[in-house]
């Protein structure tokens, strides 16, 4: 077997199936055990990685909404980060796939508020128009407040007033973008904040009464 | 809320919570036997449950209930206890065993019960290898001396680790989180809560809170990552001279106090390069093993001098 022939078995190798004839080529050809090993790296960096619950619709509407504000400025791809740490990365399916697969977990994970590099020549200029994804957001919130079904008001009073703190945050990063929409921090944060707010609805209308 | 975070199985973690456990476990060497545990008196007007499981290899509780006082500790019986006392006749106090994994509800009777009535208070002993998994909206959460994955979500709750290693996930709306002793990774989420991490060991620790407070007291593991964000809430970090970790800090609107001398590196966040109203600092202590992270976007951030 050649070490092409045995990229076209790399995916069942990874699940276990290991045909005797690629793991006698396995045993014998370093490029290949490298490869698997390296994989295998990849495969337990993922299993490392929050299991994912994306929040219903909510979220998925909200964030094509944040695309189409340009709100979600492109990342730099796993696929890339990848490459720096593994300049001769194997380009097999599975490990296409597993890029993939972290890239778009990446792309749903709670968009940490962390700074990263901004690109140079980015320039997001213009007053944004959040009218978009504020009428979501307060459509989502009424809905979630008339299914509330939790019995303890000091609990239900929680959750307005964390509500109304992660709205402050939405107005205050809002005004700093319209001010600057290179205002890279504010960015972050106000997507962070949508996060927030969409999970807070979600928890509201999902956590219902005990025994029911 | 958001889904429990599941970290899967974490190798390194398990070693270095069985060094740091060994020499955490020295001074408990002194305290009372495990498993001499002598429950509360039932209170007078309560309804309790106390039940019994044996288990025989690592076993998981859940846990979910709506209000009261939650405990958690390890005995060293493969046995794991339940006292659940509730005053109320419109609530009562499920448990349940599948194998090894024990489920504990409270469950609503009535339509008519009050918020008053839903309470329920929990001591449970477990073994020491026991996964928890706890939802308390209001009261508090506490867990002793347990060594596996413990999570725990709660929209009002106090919740309190101690001598407790693994995975740690705590997600609280407006509770707060005090982690002391803890190994293992850590990963706390609250809108309003705060935490506080005491002498923890950990080469991995995310915490976010929009405008709770974040403490760090403890020691920094060689190629760890500490990640603490606030929105508006302060941050506070404890540094030694011998801790050796590479620090970036930075706030947007808020103040960065440094009290401690930090060998200053050239900036890499362009994108707060010249702007007026940040605060950021970049710097090494030591050989800068470890990578800290502090951001927030109107909070105070403060490192300060521990002896």
């Amino acid at each position: 077997m050649r070490c092409e022939e045995f990229d076209r078995h790399a995916v069942e190798w990874m699940d276990g199936e290991r045909a005797p004839e690629a793991a006698e080529h396995f045993q014998s050809c370093n490029r290949c055990s490298s490869r698997m090993a390296d994989l295998a790296l990849i495969a337990s960096a993922a299993a490392t990685l929050p299991e994912l619950d994306p929040p219903a619709t909510l979220w998925t509407s909200l964030h094509a909404k944040l695309e189409a504000e340009n709100l979600l400025r492109p990342r730099k791809s796993l696929g890339e980060r990848l490459r720096e740490f593994f300049p001769d990365a194997p380009r097999t399916a599975l490990a296409t796939a597993t890029i993939s697969v972290l890239a778009a977990l990446l792309l749903f994970l709670p968009q940490s508020p962390l700074p990263q590099m901004s690109r140079e020549g980015e320039n997001f200029s213009g007053a944004r128009n959040f009218a978009g994804v504020n009428d979501l957001l307060a459509s989502a919130e009424a809905e979630a407040s008339r299914d509330v079904r939790l019995r303890d008001p000091e609990v239900v009073a929680s959750y307005q007033q964390n509500l109304a703190l992660v709205d402050n945050l939405i107005c205050e990063c809002q005004r700093r973008m319209n001010e600057d929409p290179n205002d890279e921090m504010a960015r972050q944060y106000l997507v962070a904040a949508y996060q927030q707010k969409t999970d807070l609805l979600n928890a509201l209308s999902e956590r219902d009464a005990l025994g029911e | 809320m958001n889904a429990p975070f599941n970290f899967g199985a974490a190798g390194w973690t398990r070693g270095l919570c069985s060094i740091a456990l060994l020499a955490a476990a020295a001074p408990m060497a002194a305290a009372p036997p495990a498993g001499t545990a002598d429950p509360a008196p039932e209170p007078s007007g309560t309804h309790r449950l106390d039940k019994r499981f044996t288990v025989d290899g690592r076993a998981m509780v859940t846990l979910r209930n709506a209000q009261g006082t939650i405990v958690v500790k390890s005995w060293q019986r493969m046995e794991v206890e339940i006292l659940a006392d509730h005053a109320s006749e419109g609530v009562e106090v499920d448990a349940v065993q599948h194998g090894n994994r024990i489920e504990l509800v409270t469950h609503v009777l009535r339509d008519d019960v009050s918020p008053s009535e839903m309470q329920a208070n929990y001591q449970i002993y477990v073994p020491e290898e026991t996964e928890l998994e706890i939802k308390n909206d209001s009261g508090s959460v506490s867990v002793q001396q347990v060594y596996a994955d413990v999570s725990v979500d709660t929209v009002l709750s106090k919740v309190e680790l101690s001598d407790v290693s693994g995975v740690l996930t705590v997600h609280t709306v407006g509770g707060s989180f005090t982690c002391t002793r803890c190994v293992g990774r850590i990963e706390f989420m609250s809108t309003s809560g705060g935490a506080r991490f005491l002498q923890p060991t950990t080469r991995s620790l995310r915490a976010q809170t929009f405008s709770g407070e974040l403490f760090y007291d403890g020691q920094f593991s060689p190629n760890g990552n500490y990640k603490l964000t606030t929105a508006s809430g302060p941050i506070e970090l404890l540094l030694s001279a011998k801790d050796s970790v590479k620090l970036s800090v930075h706030s947007r609107k808020g103040n960065v106090e440094n009290q401690v001398n930090l060998k200053p590196e050239s900036h890499p966040f362009s994108f707060l390069g010249g702007r007026k109203d940040s605060s950021s600092l970049v710097g090494t202590m030591g050989t800068g093993l470890a990578r800290v992270e502090l951001t927030s976007f109107s909070g105070k951030i403060r490192i300060r001098k521990r002896d």
